[in-house]
């Protein structure tokens, strides 16, 4: 399921199981491209939540995190971030690394 | 710049594929697309039986702690749970229990609830209603002019980095069949300023003095394998630095000793690339 977060909702919708998290933007190209990778997870496993952050809708969220690239994916687990990769991302090595978060 | 080009190659002698044959878009990639444009109008249904590409909730029972849940959600063959369990799920109906064995163990399985999505077969409408809001796609208005707008940008990216191939193997190949007198000093100062950025950097996104850092810091923050080996990085990086500044410079007939670091940012490199490129030959296939 994916569910847009915004800088008051933020940390309750990371606070418990498997949660990808995209920092992004409107106008970024490879930030469209993760997007539609996530939209093809989503159809495929929609038990896996992905919180959108827009980094201009949500300043505070995004400065905590000290995004200064986009896109910008963070993995968390009952509330705690247990991967982080910056920067463009494959399919496949998103697709490993969910499925290491929710099993 | 201290350092000194003892001899040069002239990039226009180097030679290098220059014929790069296009490839159309794959399938695959036009599936993609299609599949954007009618996602939102999937239907879920709960069918009698599991095939591939269901999402199942299962509750399993087994030794293995992976394989002991109450309640587990499947898609049934992307394979991240257990490619062996799932292998042996389709066939199976809500509510039956099974003893699957993975790995050699017994793992009792029971199919709590299965859902499949239904996609629509894309139509021109859809692709019109896709599109509408993306500016450079709103022009399209069927299934076959996407096809033929996405085989169009899948050739002018494979264009662009042929290009940049072509760049790097000529760079690549001048540089490292060139000679230059690297000046020791130089090379030193830079490498103390690139340090101090690094541990500016480090304190900043990892928190931890220069002298904290672990073999695993190094490899995360730096791609390297310990100190040493970024170490290494940074002196090789500072010759491939002054050398390409030197070539670049002398392609312009500019006074290297005038060159600084700085002037990576500035020196103009279009001839060098223009003339690269207008050696390529672009040919479709078939």
């Amino acid at each position: 399921m994916i569910e847009y977060a915004t800088d008051e909702t933020f940390k309750d919708m990371v606070a418990e199981g498997a949660v990808v998290v995209d920092f992004f933007g409107k106008t970024c190209g490879p930030c469209k491209e993760i997007g539609r990778v996530l939209e093809t997870i989503e159809d495929e496993m929609p038990f896996v939540n992905i919180v959108k952050v827009d980094v201009d809708e949500c300043p505070k969220t995004s400065d905590e995190f000290r995004v200064d690239g986009i896109p910008d994916l963070y993995f968390y687990k009952d509330g705690e971030i247990v991967k982080h990769e910056l920067g463009a991302i494959s399919e496949e090595e998103l697709r490993s690394i969910i499925g290491e978060l929710i099993y | 710049m201290k350092s000194k080009i003892n001899s040069l190659v002239d990039y226009k002698t180097v030679e290098f594929e220059t014929k790069k044959v296009l490839k159309h878009v794959s399938q695959d990639e036009i599936d993609k697309v299609l599949h954007q444009a009618v996602r939102k109008s999937k239907k879920s249904i709960q069918p009698e039986t599991i095939a591939k590409g269901d999402i199942v909730t299962l509750c399993v029972k087994s030794n293995i702690e992976r394989f002991n849940k109450k309640m587990v959600p499947v898609t049934v063959g992307n394979n991240l749970y257990s490619k062996e369990l799932e292998s042996q799920l389709p066939g199976m109906k809500k509510e039956e229990e099974k003893e699957l064995v993975v790995d050699g163990e017994t793992v009792v399985t029971k199919v709590l609830s299965i859902t499949r999505y239904v996609f629509p077969e894309p139509t021109d409408e859809n692709i019109r209603a896709y599109v509408k809001d993306i500016d450079e796609m709103k022009h399209i208005t069927s299934i076959k002019e996407l096809e033929a707008y996405l085989d169009e940008k899948s050739m002018e990216a494979q264009k662009i980095d042929a290009r940049f191939d072509a760049i790097d193997e000529v760079i690549e190949y001048v540089l490292t069949h060139s000679d230059f007198d690297f000046d020791e000093d130089e090379i030193e100062e830079e490498f103390r300023r690139q340090m101090e950025m690094f541990k500016e950097g480090a304190k900043e996104e990892i928190g931890k003095d220069f002298d904290e850092l672990t073999d695993e810091d190094f490899k995360v923050y730096a791609g390297a394998d310990s100190r040493e080996d970024m170490e290494e990085m940074v002196r090789q990086g500072i010759e491939w630095q002054i050398a390409t500044l030197l070539w670049v410079a002398a392609t312009q007939n500019v006074d290297s000793s005038t060159l600084s670091f700085e002037d990576e940012d500035t020196l103009d490199t279009s001839e060098i690339e223009n003339y690269i490129e207008s050696k390529l030959e672009f040919v479709k296939e078939d």
